[in-house]
């Protein structure tokens, strides 16, 4: 894909990129397509750090643009009206301070009418919980850049199990992680980027319902014939 | 051969140190630095490392002079020798080896230097100078403002490897450039002594021919939180 947009995030042109965003908000461009564009010029900026071509301040610029751009946008109301909006949280974990990516994508999901529990940086899992009340299902965002977030990432899902609470939290790690790391959290899926983040919320909340009837199906089986193996409801949870 | 290590440049002070503390000859292999920049290539490079080890020397054991340091270690093999590596989330960790404070010196907003950290291209005041000159001020100001966030003092860890004499007045200079503090802390490289000593205790992991490291070998870590910088 080639687009002047594309082009100026990857260059890390602020100033054109917002002028570039400015002319096509006047021009009637959709928001969508818009966001598309930078978040693939900041994805094409996450493949030159990669390569050793851009340092770190590079990418936390392109996060800078990023962040500047969605303050010009103005998404429709049916972007931000999903059915049933699930809670959603972010929380950079226990041990860890890193949370440039964590408040790109609270800032997103913000500016697509979705406002998410922000729990700041170094967050213990006993403060995590706290939000975890009620029946209603929760997509749980647990960011990390450093080692030990693992731990305190798979701390937090051990709490959510020990306090029963485990069936009613899509937990989705987020930073430098990978499968190898989700399976160690034992979480339920891991992200990469912020639309992606996106999208699997809005996935999940859109099946809502059908997270809450898994929900009921897991308590009936529990309750019925104990716990079945943690594979059944990774399938039951995909399937979702 | 018996051992042969597998050392980041980073550490040089320190490894040469602790090497001549522990009298250890075993041949050394250095590992470019600026990887930790890139997690996976540094793990594809000490896997390149590590393979041409166990062809062209197999030795007993590799000796792993690295932390965790952001997952690059993990899923490393050798088909013929034990990986030997400290329980360090990264060089921080191995430098405030048994001190009782450490939870608290890393939970308290500190950006370490060492002098290896301060000559690396990629340190923070090297990065800062790049910044300016590409970005300008108001942008650099903007940048750091994200980077440091977080970040309340640089802290220059006196290992005992290094005249830290020598470091203060550009750490001093980083501090001030930055509009951060700079305090002290003693350091120490007893858990390094203890690698090249072959004092492979409770807070080492090894890994047999044909494991792979996982995540598991770093379950001690639990009992050894940190917070920081990634190095």
């Amino acid at each position: 894909m080639e687009d002047q947009l594309i082009d100026a995030v990857l260059e890390l042109n602020e100033d054109l990129a917002i002028d570039i965003v400015s002319q096509r908000i006047r021009e009637g461009d959709s928001p969508v397509s818009i966001i598309s564009l930078v978040q693939e010029g900041v994805n094409r900026v996450g493949v030159y750090y990669n390569q050793g071509r851009y340092f770190i301040a590079d990418l936390i610029m392109s996060g800078l643009i990023f962040k500047e751009v969605i303050k010009l946008i103005t998404f429709p109301p049916e972007d931000s009206s999903l059915p049933q909006p699930v809670k959603a949280i972010f929380a950079t974990v226990e041990r860890d301070i890193h949370d440039i990516g964590k408040n790109i994508a609270v800032t997103y999901f913000n500016s697509k009418g979705i406002h998410p529990v922000d729990l700041g940086v170094n967050v213990p899992p006993e403060i995590i919980l706290e939000q975890v009340t009620g029946d209603e299902p929760v997509v749980l965002f647990l960011s990390g850049l450093i080692t030990s977030s693992y731990y305190s990432m798979k701390k937090t899902v051990s709490l959510l199990k020990e306090r029963g609470l485990r069936e009613k939290v899509v937990v989705v790690i987020c930073g430098l992680v990978d499968e190898e790391v989700k399976n160690y959290v034992e979480a339920d899926y891991f992200v990469k980027d912020i639309i992606e983040s996106y999208e699997l919320y809005v996935k999940l909340s859109a099946d809502s319902q059908k997270m809450i009837s898994n929900l009921e199906l897991r308590r009936w089986a529990q309750k019925h014939v104990g716990s079945p193996p943690a594979s059944v409801w990774q399938e039951v949870r995909e399937d979702a | 051969m018996r051992n042969i290590i597998l050392a980041c440049e980073i550490l040089e002070d320190e490894i040469r140190k602790a090497r001549s503390a522990a009298e250890n000859q075993d041949p050394i292999i250095w590992i470019d630095s600026s990887l930790h920049m890139f997690p996976q290539k540094l793990h594809d490079k000490l896997q390149e490392e590590i393979d041409r080890i166990d062809r062209e020397q197999a030795p007993e054991n590799i000796l792993l002079s690295f932390g965790y340091c952001g997952n690059s270690v993990v899923g490393l093999k050798s088909s013929t020798a034990n990986l030997i590596f400290p329980q360090a989330n990264d060089c921080i960790d191995l430098f405030l080896y048994k001190n009782k404070d450490k939870i608290t010196i890393r939970s308290s907003g500190c950006y370490f230097l060492t002098r290896g950290w301060l000559k690396s291209q990629y340190s923070i005041v090297n990065e800062y100078d790049r910044y300016l000159e590409r970005y300008g001020q108001k942008k650099t100001d903007r940048i750091m403002d994200v980077m440091l966030a977080h970040y309340k003092c640089f802290t220059l860890l006196d290992t005992g490897a290094y005249p830290v004499e020598d470091c203060t007045p550009i750490a001093l200079e980083s501090a001030r450039k930055l509009n951060m503090q700079l305090c002290m802390k003693q350091g120490s490289i007893q858990h390094l002594i203890k690698l090249f000593s072959e004092d492979w205790d409770e807070d080492f992991c090894i890994v047999p021919p044909g494991s792979q490291v996982t995540l598991d070998h770093f379950s001690e870590l639990s009992l050894s939180p940190a917070q920081g910088q990634i190095l």
